[in-house]
Formats: C-alpha cells, sequence, structure tokens
C-alpha cells in the first residue's frame, strides 16, 4: 500500500504488487520499478531514512528483523514516516528573550 | 499550494489555543491533484502529541507512526489520505525550526503547517514545503476555500 503523498511518485498507484522473500527485497523491487521513490525513501548512502517506518501486516518490521524480515504471499506491506516538531533551543532563547 | 476552508484553518486555531503552553499537532486529510502542485484538505484530524516526555511539550511534537498508518487506511476507500500535518508553536513565530527541518518533514509531497500562538491566542497560521533537495522549507500559497466536499 503506497501512502497518498507517495502515490505520484509509484506512477499514481495506490497499491502496488512486487514479489520478494524479505521486507527489504520487496521495497528494493519496488523502488527498481518506482526509480522517484528512492529520494524519498534512502538517504544518500542507499540506506533507509530515519524516519521511514515500515509495517507488515500493521506490524513494525524494526520489531521483527528489520529489512530482513521474512514475507510471504499475500502479505501487505506499507510505508510510514515518523513526525517531531517544535521549536529548537536556539529559538526557544530567542523567544523567552524578546 | 494548499487548498483549506476557513473552517479548517479555525479548527487548528482552535486546537493550538486549547493545548496552549503546550505544542498541538495533527494530521491533514485530503486529495493531491495530479501534477503534484496542490493539496486539498478535506478533513482535519487532531492528534495527541505522543512526545515521550510531556515535560517537554512545551517545545516538542510527536505524531506516531500508527496514527498516520491508521489515517490511510481508513482513507484510501475514499481516494484519499495523508497530505501533510500541523503543529502549534506556542509563543514563537509560525516558521519552521531547525528541528523541524530534521524531522517534521518526511516527503517533499506534503504540506506542513505552523501555527503561531501567543498567549494563548493563536495569531498566525503559514504552511510550508520541503525543497526536494531538503535543505529548507519554503512557504507555499494558503487557499481559502469553502468548506470542502467529502
Amino acid at each position: 500500500m503506497i501512502p497518498v503523498a507517495l502515490q505520484q511518485a509509484a506512477g499514481g498507484n495506490s497499491q502496488i504488487e512486487v514479489e520478494g522473500t524479505t521486507a527489504g527485497e520487496v521495497l528494493e523491487r519496488l523502488i527498481e520499478r518506482h526509480e522517484d521513490l528512492r529520494g524519498q525513501l534512502y538517504n544518500d548512502r542507499n540506506r533507509l531514512r530515519n524516519f521511514v517506518n515500515v509495517y507488515l501486516n500493521d506490524e513494525d518490521i524494526r520489531y521483527a528483523n528489520g529489512v530482513e524480515t521474512p514475507v510471504k504471499d499475500g502479505d501487505r506491506m506499507m510505508i510510514v514516516p515518523a513526525m517531531a516538531g517544535g521549536r529548537s533551543c536556539r529559538e526557544l532563547q530567542s523567544a523567552s528573550s524578546s | 499550494m494548499l487548498v483549506i476552508s476557513e473552517s479548517q484553518l479555525e479548527l487548528l486555531k482552535r486546537h493550538g489555543e486549547q493545548r496552549y503552553p503546550n505544542e498541538c499537532c495533527g494530521l491533514l486529510i485530503g486529495r493531491i491533484d495530479a501534477g503534484g502542485q496542490t493539496r486539498e484538505v478535506v478533513e482535519v484530524l487532531p492528534v495527541l502529541n505522543a512526545w515521550e516526555d510531556d515535560r517537554e511539550h512545551y517545545h516538542r511534537m510527536l505524531i506516531r507512526p500508527q496514527d498516520y498508518l491508521q489515517a490511510e487506511v481508513q482513507f484510501s476507500s475514499k481516494g484519499m489520505g495523508v497530505v501533510g500535518n500541523y503543529h502549534s508553536h506556542p509563543d514563537y513565530v509560525a516558521i519552521p525550526s531547525d528541528f523541524d527541518l530534521e524531522f517534521l518533514a518526511p516527503w517533499t509531497t506534503m504540506s506542513y503547517i505552523v501555527i503561531s500562538v501567543w498567549n494563548g491566542k493563536a495569531t498566525d497560521v503559514r504552511s510550508w514545503q520541503l525543497t526536494p533537495d531538503r535543505s529548507q522549507f519554503n512557504e507555499e500559497q494558503i487557499i481559502r476555500g469553502n468548506q470542502a466536499c467529502q
């Protein structure tokens, strides 16, 4: 399943069927098919960006075997980000002195 | 650009004011046009600030991946999903911080709204988009539409 924000990079698809034996293999094949996804998901060192979470059947693969987590026919994968925000310490100091 | 109704903008402001002096946060649900240039907000989804240490909620917020996942699944049958997020800056301007640049924006295709809340009153709402090289945010135009159709 492709999040709405990434569907354009995935050829307009909301779901894509990809074969693979591990979560990492599925991701790599997805990227091979839709190269525009690479910059969104991977950093310059070709590693998954820190905020990218991959869910396999609603379970975060980080709590299984990461990209080595085995997948089987019919499994559903979803790319989900963590998002955090707020002011930095410098900005807090600036706000309190203004 | 971001298309959002006045009533939805009001909801964001009220959320920021309710959570003051802490930060509020939430998801923007809607559609992205075929060219990827316009995000239309159909629904605003406030979520809990999940930053682990609640003593830091006055300057930190975290949106759980599970909330994002649930929203995508819930709205996928309507062809909608998460097109952006929002959070407030208590007693600070509605400009993304250095921390925001690092952690707020996973995709360059989404809108990121910041609400400025001074002394408990929401005074400014601005929307931002991450540049393709992820080096900075550019402010984007907010189009105040009528109540978006479901």
